[in-house]
């Protein structure tokens, strides 16, 4: 006889089950070998997928016919005329930028929250099961504070995530809008955990829910399907974005905060 | 300025393109079957894509644009070819693979080392994933092998997120059929 749970084994492995199905499928997991090693298998296939894909490179004929394939624009003359305006037109917009920025009419430092949050969401998404690859693939948070260190000039303690079953799986940067993040990816059983660093600019954060955690105010929220957590802490905002029920991914944050 | 801000973003759009160009690559040998099929059809999705840049309005979400772009031109290339690359024969595959080890008495040996079976694996799901159905390929790399979620393969290929989950089942399901022998090893 099949499992009943088997049909779900599938969209459980991709994290695409709601909460309380993926809820259901872990706990028969834990009971039924059966299905276990079919998802370790299936698991085990994925990883194979990405190893050929990772493997193979295009062949370089194939950018080049690429790029002498692209439409052009504009002819040379017309180029030119353009580049003078344009470095004209440059020269102005930076110095009335210096006044504004001086007089903080221009505020830099602040921007809408919530559009970055929304921009975040859309990066951790990427980094799905099976997703976009991490540059540092490592479960050794050391390796990764290094990283970094050295990468982005950011230097913060990351929790090894244990204590909550999850594991490390590696690191990765992103930039948007001249801003660089670090981004930390942990996994359980298909469930992932990111953890976004980055430097605060003086952002204004005003959720919904707020718990005090020690000295630290911790703030909850939710995009679509994707729960958050964010604190500030010397200087870097800290955000958690996650599938886990709220109380789960609260305390989770808790712990993270109490490792400081 | 207006020429100059189209040039910066056309540059910006082409490197940001051009990043997944490998990805792209090794889809469309997927969906052709065939090195020069593969980049023809690589050729002219980038080709589209250059066109209709102001089509796309946010660059985060340039990979799954070029990933439709491509499935949908190699739609039209098949039904102006009328032919399907690969063969649905998951059964006379499983049994090739049983053949095969009958044939070559050292790779049907329990080899203890982990790395040697993964490296067998590895090579033989890159040609399991050949003999599944088109529609079952091309949703498996779109999720497996990039990482799309649901939602974004059934805007790829222009499905209900329904149909993306029951090709994404049975597919796994014919793969793992295909290579149980490694299954067993594992």
């Amino acid at each position: 006889m099949v499992c009943p749970i088997r049909q779900y084994l599938s969209p459980y492995a991709d994290g695409e089950l709601d909460s309380p199905k993926a809820k259901e499928v872990k706990g028969h997991l834990e009971a039924c070998v059966t299905c276990r090693e079919e998802l370790n298998f299936m698991l085990k296939i994925r990883s194979s997928l990405k190893q050929g894909a990772a493997a193979l490179r295009a062949p370089r004929r194939l950018k080049v016919k690429i790029l002498s394939g692209t439409p052009k624009t504009k002819s040379p003359r017309t180029t030119f005329l353009w580049n003078f305006a344009y470095t004209a037109t440059l020269a102005v917009t930076v110095v009335l930028a210096v006044v504004l920025i001086s007089y903080n009419y221009w505020p830099l430092g602040k921007g809408s929250f919530p559009d970055l949050v929304d921009k975040l969401v859309a990066y951790h998404t990427l980094y799905g099961p099976g997703g976009k690859p991490l540059t540092v693939e490592s479960s050794d948070s050391k390796d990764a504070e290094l990283w970094f260190n050295q990468k982005l000039g950011l230097a913060f303690l990351i929790p090894n995530a244990a204590f909550a079953g999850y594991k490390l799986e590696g690191a990765d940067s992103f930039e948007h809008k001249g801003r660089k993040f670090a981004y930390l990816k942990y996994q359980k059983e298909g469930k992932i955990v990111g953890y976004i660093v980055f430097k605060d600019e003086g952002f204004s954060i005003d959720w919904a829910e707020t718990v005090a955690v020690g000295e630290i105010e911790l703030q909850i929220g939710k995009r679509k399907e994707t729960n958050l957590a964010v604190w500030k802490k010397g200087g870097l905002v800290y955000l958690i974005l996650t599938d886990e029920d709220r109380s789960e991914l609260l305390e989770y944050a808790e712990r993270c905060i109490q490792l400081f | 300025m207006i020429f100059i801000r189209d040039q910066k973003k056309r540059k910006k759009f082409e490197e940001e393109a051009l990043s997944h160009l490998d990805s792209l690559y090794y889809g469309a040998l997927k969906l052709a079957g065939h090195q020069q099929d593969a980049e023809d059809l690589v050729q002219e999705t980038y080709s589209k894509a250059f066109s209709h840049l102001n089509q796309l309005r946010d660059l985060v979400k340039i990979k799954p644009w070029l990933y439709q772009i491509m499935i949908n031109t190699w739609k039209n290339w098949r039904s102006k070819r009328s032919k399907e690359v690969v063969l649905d024969h998951t059964e006379e595959w499983a049994g090739w693979l049983t053949q095969n080890a009958q044939i070559n008495p050292q790779s049907h040996l329990m080899n203890p080392e982990k790395e040697i079976i993964d490296r067998e694996l590895c090579e033989t799901v890159q040609s399991a994933l050949m003999h599944l159905p088109s529609h079952y390929r091309v949703v498996v790399f779109l999720s497996d092998i990039e990482g799309f979620s649901y939602k974004e393969i059934s805007e790829i290929i222009g499905r209900p997120i329904g149909t993306v989950m029951s090709r994404l089942s049975r597919a796994r399901s014919h793969l793992s059929h295909m290579l149980k022998k490694y299954k067993e090893r594992a």
